[in-house]
């Protein structure tokens, strides 16, 4: 599905530079000259065949009937499943994976610029949709995935629900994006290089990852597979370990034959198959080389944690960042309810009607293209302010400043954006406190520094009216300020 | 509730069987054949001595495990319990009927306290030497059950398992899965 999204966009892309080549015949001094045109479907073709050739080595290998319930079980890896019903997931996986072909994904930040006989020149732009593909990749690489149960089930109803309407789920784009970790940092730049991008980045719009095929050797869990001879050994070791642990040990669960340890372990979730090989060597044993599901989901689990990290570590995650989707108010504004959503926006749009406003919102915001928004783009709807990437903390700032004028109601939605930045926040937090989560830290770090300047700005405002509603209404947000 | 006896006299081995604990006097229980087999174990025993008197002692099981796994097999032996689908999607409490979930949290757990599951341990043995299909699944399933969503940490708490893993070792595990730690 994703591949057919966008391939279908580049062949719309290439047909609409066919008929703006043709449209600009006349006034070739003017326009782009035929050579450019000629090169640009030239380079566009060549994309979209290279897409193709993806495409059938995907579905050579991967019918939908399988992709779907894949997926669902690779987000059973990475979500807590109590959360949300498998339809949740299902429906959010449809709109992932047709993110990577969704007008919105594609033509963000290039809104308009086709009406002009433009084209941008950006590869195939996708996140999620496409990091879950990878992932499905490496999983369909492991030998045991044959063998895993989601993989023979078959029940593939098609969704039609967009990208929008499904993107307003924001605790499960929330939860996605806490594992798909941000690297805002690319190496060897200094932090003050890096807040220049931060900056830049505030403005930008979405992440473009070009689709390159990079045809990696099939990764090998060392410490499963490793080489043969150390691997026979450590399973020896382990065992004569296990079987020490077992004499020694009297807790009563260990006087439970391993055949029954077993039995026991295989109603565990696979998703803490992870956990179980943490408890004792024993457990990790029987999980290893005993549960042939817990051992299977370990191992797609440690595949999957070896993609996240060369996605984000490699190429791509240096290359390509997802700022806004973790740092912009309208990413926030998805975890509003529709009535709220709407009184926000409705606010937003009113503020910025006149171009006084604007402007005035512009400069303290830092925002430099909503000073560019026409009036006439407004209306149209093309450029709706509520669905600019403002950064949040200016945005919350400026909201505040003008609370004595707000509605009650405007106060109160800004609540909940308040709300949902601070539990993002704390998990960006939370993350900081895993060493492994490098690519975050940065992330993590800025997301900190921005809350901190919010409340820097909000406590000397002194109004006890609006902090006490702040701190009695938000526990995430007294967790997050008991160390600003 | 399982008949407890202190003579024969008066048994109808036909209909009945009676099973001898490990204790010392070893208690004696009245058990019907029919709730008997869902043993795999006594089955076949009692296919073996079918017309002969059965007198069967349980030499790895005590009286009170007895009891309470023989309370199971009666119960069950008219009301089948469903089977509990793996892995757990959610608590087994709801997945339960109201029998087994008083069983097991009354019973098995005094008073729904997961520290206190010694009592849930020797069932869980008892019913894998006696070879009840059922109530070792719905033991197991218990156990699961305590053990989801629970760290590394809090299930060593929990068990009172000792944590062998050096530092090293248990950092280079998390290594290996480090994205998918559980949050």
């Amino acid at each position: 599905m994703l591949f057919y999204w966008v391939s279908r966009s580049l062949s719309v892309k290439i047909r609409k530079f066919e008929e703006a080549k043709r449209r600009n015949a006349f006034t070739a001094e003017k326009s782009l000259s035929s050579e450019y045109y000629t090169s640009r479907v030239e380079g566009l073709t060549k994309t979209w065949r290279t897409l193709r050739h993806v495409q059938s080595v995907f579905t050579s290998h991967l019918s939908r009937a399988v992709l779907k319930p894949l997926l669902t079980e690779l987000l059973h890896f990475y979500i807590d499943a109590s959360v949300f019903t498998t339809d949740d997931i299902q429906r959010n996986i449809e709109s992932f994976l047709s993110f990577g072909g969704s007008s919105y994904c594609h033509e963000e930040g290039n809104t308009g610029d086709e009406d002009d006989g433009h084209v941008s020149d950006s590869p195939p732009s996708s996140a999620v949709g496409l990091l879950l593909l990878q992932l499905v990749r490496q999983l369909l690489l492991l030998p045991e995935c044959q063998h895993l149960p989601w993989v023979r089930s078959c029940d593939f109803t098609p969704d039609t629900r967009s990208y929008l309407s499904s993107c307003r789920s924001y605790s499960t784009h929330a939860q996605l994006l806490r594992r798909v970790k941000i690297n805002r940092v690319p190496s060897g730049r200094t932090t003050s290089e890096a807040e220049g991008l931060v900056l830049k980045w505030n403005v930008a719009s979405h992440v473009s990852l070009p689709l390159r095929q990079e045809r990696r050797g099939r990764l090998r869990d060392p410490f499963l597979i490793g080489k043969a001879a150390s691997h026979s050994t450590l399973l020896k070791r382990v065992r004569e370990t296990a079987q020490t642990h077992f004499q020694r040990t009297l807790a009563p669960i260990d006087v439970l034959p391993s055949e029954v340890l077993c039995l026991l372990l295989g109603y565990v979730p696979p998703c803490q198959s992870h956990t179980l090989t943490l408890v004792c060597k024993r457990w990790r044993w029987l999980v290893l080389q005993e549960c042939a599901v817990l051992r299977n989901s370990l191992r797609a689990s440690s595949r999957l944690t070896k993609t996240f990290i060369q996605f984000f570590e490699g190429t791509w995650g240096e290359a390509y960042l997802h700022l806004p989707s973790l740092t912009n108010v309208h990413r926030l504004l998805a975890a509003l309810s529709p009535e709220r959503l709407r009184v926000l926006q409705d606010y937003w749009a009113r503020t910025c009607e006149s171009a006084a406003m604007r402007g005035a919102v512009s400069q303290h915001m830092n925002v430099e293209e909503l000073a560019q928004l026409d009036s006439a783009s407004l209306r149209r709807g093309s450029r709706s302010p509520a669905h600019m990437p403002v950064p949040p903390r200016p945005f919350v700032c400026y909201v505040l400043q003008e609370c004595r004028q707000t509605q009650p109601a405007v106060y109160e939605a800004l609540c909940y954006v308040l709300k949902a930045l601070s539990v993002e926040l704390r998990w960006c937090r939370t993350l900081v406190s895993i060493e492994a989560a490098r690519g975050c830290h940065g992330l993590a770090e800025e997301a900190l520094r921005q809350t901190c300047l919010l409340w820097t700005i909000l406590v000397p405002d002194q109004r006890p009216g609006v902090l006490v509603a702040l701190w009695l209404r938000w526990t995430s947000i007294e967790y997050l300020t008991h160390d600003l | 509730m399982p008949e407890e006896i202190t003579s024969h006299d008066g048994v109808d081995f036909s209909k009945y069987c009676v099973l001898e604990s490990n204790d010392h006097p070893s208690i004696q229980f009245k058990v019907s054949r029919e709730s008997a087999k869902l043993s795999g174990l006594l089955k076949d025993m009692l296919d073996d001595q079918e017309g002969v008197d059965a007198i069967i002692p349980i030499p790895n099981v005590s009286g009170r495990t007895l009891r309470l796994v023989l309370e199971y097999m009666e119960y069950h032996t008219n009301n089948p319990a469903d089977p509990i689908d793996k892995p757990l999607k959610s608590s087994i409490e709801s997945l339960l009927c109201e029998w087994d979930n008083n069983y097991l949290y009354h019973k098995l757990l005094k008073d729904h306290d997961e520290t206190q599951h010694e009592v849930l341990i020797d069932v869980i043995m008892a019913a894998n030497f006696l070879n009840v299909k059922d109530l070792l699944d719905l033991t197991c399933a218990c156990v699961a059950s305590m053990i989801r969503g629970k760290s590394a940490e809090e299930i060593r708490t929990l068990f009172n398992i000792e944590n062998d893993f050096s530092r090293e070792e248990a950092e280079k595990i998390r290594e290996e899965n480090r994205w998918c730690e559980e949050s």
